[in-house]
């Protein structure tokens, strides 16, 4: 069985050193994974160890797509068939993180719950339904950074949350070693929500298939 | 000099190193490129990451409350 860890645009430079880690060509991808005979132990040792792994291949590659924990396929032929399909959009994402990072915001604050609307006609139903798909996508509490940051994120990835007190998760895309601006640049409150930003990490958030 | 540490759990976990956990948890079992439809993972395990996860969460909402701390 194989266990897919990253996918990247070719094999890391000769400082990348770790004999469990092997790279299969599929088409122009070269895909990192290791050899196993069952899926890999789900606990904050193995977790840990595998964040560590993929830091090692992206310190030592421009470009990487980190697999999501737990990728196990048969062989190289199902590792083929399962990738052909996503070939382009992997290689359009691997465009986008080359030579970049992923740092995390989280937005804490107590939610307001807006008022119910009930629509009358169909055109109003689908009006508020539009509101709600745009508002799931953007992150109001954060506009008054939106200047300060413009020049440091390439790209954004949003995930709001609902009824707890994280609202938002915002995953930015920033340069390699813009780490420290992007931290500087991010205040620990903004009009009353509370903010936390951490990283860099390797850029999971833009993988695709992962919801923007 | 003494430096100052976390005053709670959460707090811990959402400041410094431990920030690190909540997104080593968060990046690798939400995101990442997924090579199978569905991931060959124990399912209880799985929610019991999860449920922790939400814990965190929660103990930073009583943590922090709504105008933040600073």
């Amino acid at each position: 069985v194989i266990d897919v860890y990253a996918v990247l645009e070719r094999p890391p430079r000769r400082d990348f050193r770790d004999d469990s880690v092997r790279f299969v060509k599929v088409g122009a991808l070269a895909v990192a994974c290791g050899d196993t005979e069952r899926a890999p132990e789900l606990s904050e040792a193995t977790l840990r160890a595998r964040d560590r792994l993929v830091r090692e291949l992206a310190a030592s590659c421009d470009a990487i797509l980190p697999a999501r924990f737990g990728s196990l396929v048969a062989d190289e032929a199902e590792l083929a068939e399962k990738l052909a399909p996503l070939s382009a959009e992997l290689a359009k994402a691997l465009d986008l993180v080359r030579g970049r990072e992923q740092m995390t915001l989280r937005v804490f604050g107590s939610a307001v719950v807006a008022a119910p609307t009930r629509a009358t006609t169909g055109t109003e139903y689908l009006a508020e339904r539009a509101r709600a798909a745009t508002a799931a996508r953007s992150v109001a509490e954060i506009a008054p950074l939106r200047a300060r940051l413009a020049p440091l994120v390439f790209a954004e990835r949003v995930e709001r949350h609902e009824g707890i007190a994280l609202r938002a998760t915002v995953h930015h895309l920033v340069a390699r070693g813009g780490s420290a601006a992007y931290l500087a640049a991010i205040p620990g409150t903004v009009e009353g929500f509370t903010l936390r930003a951490s990283g860099p990490q390797p850029p999971y958030a833009f993988a695709p298939g992962v919801p923007a | 000099m003494k430096e100052e540490l976390p005053d709670t759990p959460a707090e811990q976990i959402l400041e410094t190193a431990d920030a690190t956990l909540l997104d080593i948890v968060d990046n690798l079992l939400n995101r990442g490129v997924m090579v199978n439809g569905e991931l060959v993972l124990g399912v209880a395990k799985v929610d019991l990451v999860y449920l922790r996860l939400s814990l965190l969460l929660c103990a930073a909402d009583r943590a922090f409350g709504a105008q933040g701390r600073d």
